[in-house]
């Protein structure tokens, strides 16, 4: 298996680990955690795209990546917030 | 049985993608373009190029995203979190000796990220974690509450958009930066006030305190 | 090519869009005027379809491309396939109309409810007419999330339940179809369907095993809608919406898409040649029979006379998997006619089932005996109907039955025709007491009627079902005319099958 195939799979474990908490677990909290999760699967998958056997990486999927992790940073804190003022209001 | 369901299709979607990764010709990759290019950005690290220059319509949205998001916070938590949850003598040395390092490194980062791993966010997200820990010892800095945070988080956004229109006046056209030196020279500009930006946007994020949604008596 | 040629396609999924858009912001108290749109809608489509078969017999071909993805456009187009499945659309779109404007006479949200049956029809016209998988994939999604509400009308906790089950099972083929799609993508690039498949025509043939993969990826994501078995698990509790919805449904958008996705899978992108090839035919072809067999013998065990014919759908419509899992032009013949036969058959069958349900208050097959006397039009239409499904000549499912059961005895596939004769058997068995008792025997002594809908509605429900019986009789009486679906599914498979260009 080559490092790019093995990167892949453990990209798509990740993938898909996310997946599954993201749709089958009920707490907001767990479904952010586990949409962070498989959003990194995803970005792990274009660094693996961007492997080259005997050249430097291809660095469009290493600046698609880099934008994914800020709009997931952005995406989560935004989540955290959401997910605080319902319970807050629930609360009340 | 919707759950079982579900587990069980997501475990051979997963297999089928990997499957699917496996037998997909390779496409060829962008390398060749954007190594041929990269000589008229003036930077020599290829992702900083690719992030600044070639797709900086992307980039530029991406900051606009992180405005965004704390527009977001701003809408949902209209208070702050009373600052120093974490005062004492202890935090408080750690965190007089680690800001100026933080800063410096964050810097550092900045700089080379023209020629090497590193760059704005890299920098902003660095910065944003002096802040933090500025907040929680009880020194939040005047200039990241009130109105002059929400200007610095929409700073980054804003110097792009400058930048953008900038160059436009040069070259005809939006984000089009005229020639290697010039172009340096705008990229370092926009990463500089853009990691700024992404700190005080980020620590703002983390200082957004939902409580009951209604303005308390600590309001800014 | 004329800029009216070109538009016709456009002009089909526009007026079922439009026609939507009139519907949502009607009040629900403006009975009147929402029927009157509710009947335009149906009405000024069927005559851009029937101009569409008028041009499309004649020769001329239809095509619509706009700009969508770099290098991917989404593309409407009309081939022989596609009109076949839109004239059925938009045929039984009218009929359910005028079902629904009687059964749905009460109960908040009607406006709501006719909008989105109008989009999913609109979805299903796009399924149809889709040229290329991009598009398909677009209105496949499109369809799910308009059914959605329909699904859920009622909106009580249980209703929202099985929503949240149809939702979970369709977009998760919703899923696998976009990663076909784009496996397909990488693997050929932009193409739209062809005749004699796309893929058959590539320069460079990818290897075997993406292509085995590909199949099995797609056929995965329109088998959930289609309800392949092990995915059909959504169609018996999506027997929550009410009757016109579930006619809808189980005839033409969700189910019947998902069989019109499998015809496409392996007529027009891998092509029957190279499916044949790859030898993945015969692994359909046995889902598709373990499907038929499955579904009769879960249905024989319902009560509930809505789960019973849901069960049946299940069976019924992998016929059409079935047939064009067979790689023979008589059994392409009887697949593509089955997505025609199955539609008007089951409809039939729906309506007549929300008719006993608002008029008799019947719902369960225990408390059929004596229906025949008392709502005798409507029980005749649901005999037709049901005799159709078993395969009894003369009626539509005879001819279907048929043409497979030739093509698998030209096919070597013999097994097939046994599959065929229990099917038949199970289907019988699960009618026919149904039948005879609605007829011979007396009703049960603790009757309770509940108040009679309107004669209007009643006089709706009836005519609906009677019409459709009618067609399923025509289909197999007239089967020789020019009129019927026989000729045109007659010309797909000779195409298909590189007898005639």
């Amino acid at each position: 298996m080559t490092s790019e195939a093995l990167y892949a799979a453990v990209a798509l474990a990740l993938f898909g680990l996310g997946w599954a908490g993201l749709l089958l677990k009920a707490a907001p909290l767990r479904k952010l955690i586990a949409l962070n999760v498989m959003s990194l699967g995803a970005l792990m998958l274009l660094v693996a795209f961007a492997w080259r056997p005997d050249a430097p990486p291809d660095p469009v999927p290493h600046a698609l990546a880099i934008t994914g992790i800020v709009v997931a940073v952005a995406a989560t804190a935004l989540g955290l917030v959401l997910i605080r003022r319902v319970r807050a209001d629930r609360d009340r | 049985m919707a759950a079982a369901f579900l587990g069980g299709f997501i475990a051979l979607a997963c297999l089928a993608l990997f499957a699917a990764v496996l037998v997909a010709p390779a496409a060829p990759g962008l390398e060749a373009a954007v190594a041929a290019a990269l000589p008229e950005t003036g930077v020599t690290n290829p992702v900083t190029g690719v992030l600044l220059d070639f797709r900086g319509y992307d980039t530029l949205l991406e900051v606009a995203v992180i405005a965004l998001a704390v527009i977001g916070a701003a809408a949902l938590a209209p208070r702050e979190t009373p600052p120093a949850p974490l005062a004492g003598p202890v935090a408080t040395a750690a965190a007089a000796v680690l800001a100026p390092a933080i800063v410096l490194f964050s810097g550092y980062l900045l700089w080379t990220g023209g020629a090497r791993p590193g760059g704005a966010f890299q920098a902003g997200a660095l910065l944003a974690g002096g802040l933090v820990l500025l907040e929680i010892t009880g020194s939040r800095p005047w200039w990241r509450r009130g109105l002059s945070g929400r200007l610095g988080a929409a700073a980054g956004t804003a110097a792009f958009l400058i930048a953008g229109l900038g160059v436009m006046a040069a070259t005809g056209r939006f984000l089009d930066y005229p020639g290697p030196d010039w172009g340096y020279a705008v990229i370092l500009a926009i990463e500089a006030v853009a990691a700024v930006s992404v700190a005080v946007a980020l620590s703002a994020l983390f200082a957004a305190e939902p409580g009951d949604g209604r303005p308390g008596e600590g309001a800014p | 090519m004329t800029g009216s040629a070109e538009l016709l396609p456009v002009l089909i999924v526009g007026a079922t869009l439009l026609s939507a858009a009139a519907i949502f912001p009607l009040r629900d108290d403006q009975v009147r005027l929402r029927a009157a749109v509710c009947l335009a809608g149906p009405a000024a489509t069927l005559a851009l379809v029937g101009a569409l078969i008028a041009g499309v017999r004649s020769g001329a071909r239809y095509e619509a491309r706009f700009p969508f993805l770099p290098g991917d456009d989404l593309l409407l187009q009309a081939d022989a396939l596609s009109v076949l499945f839109v004239a059925l659309s938009s045929a039984l779109w009218l009929v359910t109309t005028v079902y629904a404007l009687g059964y749905m006479r009460h109960g908040p949200n009607r406006s709501r409810f006719f909008g989105f049956f109008a989009l999913c029809v609109s979805a299903t016209m796009g399924v149809a007419l889709a040229g290329n998988m991009i598009t398909f994939l677009v209105f496949y999604e499109t369809l799910t999330l308009a059914t959605y509400p329909l699904v859920v009308h009622k909106g009580d906790a249980a209703t929202l339940r099985a929503g949240r089950t149809y939702l979970i099972y369709t977009l998760s083929g919703g899923a696998m179809v976009f990663l076909g799609t784009m496996l397909l993508h990488a693997l050929q690039g932009a193409g739209g369907f062809e005749v004699g498949g796309l893929l058959a025509q590539a320069e460079t043939r990818p290897s075997d095993a993406a292509l085995r993969l590909l199949f099995a990826i797609l056929i995965a994501g329109v088998g959930v809608k289609a309800a392949l078995a092990p995915l059909h698990g959504w169609l018996p509790l999506a027997m929550v919406a009410p009757a016109p919805v579930s006619a809808l449904l189980h005839a033409v958008a969700v189910v019947k898409a998902g069989a019109f996705g499998v015809v496409r899978v392996v007529y027009d992108v891998f092509g029957v040649t190279l499916a044949d090839a790859l030898g993945v035919l015969p692994w359909l072809g046995a889902a598709a029979a373990i499907t038929i067999v499955w579904g009769s013998v879960l249905a024989l065990g319902q009560d509930d006379l809505k789960r019973r014919l849901a069960y049946s759908t299940v069976s019924q419509v992998s016929y059409i998997a079935l047939g064009a899992s067979l790689a023979h032009p008589a059994a392409a013949v009887g697949a593509i006619l089955h997505l025609i036969h199955q539609g008007i058959m089951k409809i039939t069958l729906f309506f007549c089932a929300g008719a006993f349900a608002e008029v008799e208050g019947v719902k369960t097959v225990s408390r059929m005996a004596g229906l025949g006397r008392r709502m005798p039009w409507t029980m005749a239409a649901f005999t037709v109907a049901a005799l159709g499904m078993i395969g009894v000549p003369p009626t539509a499912g005879f001819v279907t039955k048929w043409y497979l059961a030739i093509g698998a005895l030209e096919a070597d596939g013999a097994w097939v025709v046994a599959v065929l004769l229990i099917s038949s058997g199970l289907n019988a068995a699960y009618f026919l007491p149904i039948v005879g008792a609605a007829w011979f025997r007396p009703p049960p002594d603790d009757m309770v009627r509940p108040e009679p809908p309107p004669r209007l509605s009643v006089a709706l429900m009836a005519v609906s079902p009677v019409v459709t019986a009618l067609l399923v009789m025509a289909a197999a009486l007239l089967a020789t005319s020019i009129f019927s679906p026989l000729g045109w599914a007659q010309a797909l498979a000779l195409r298909e099958f590189g007898f005639e260009r």
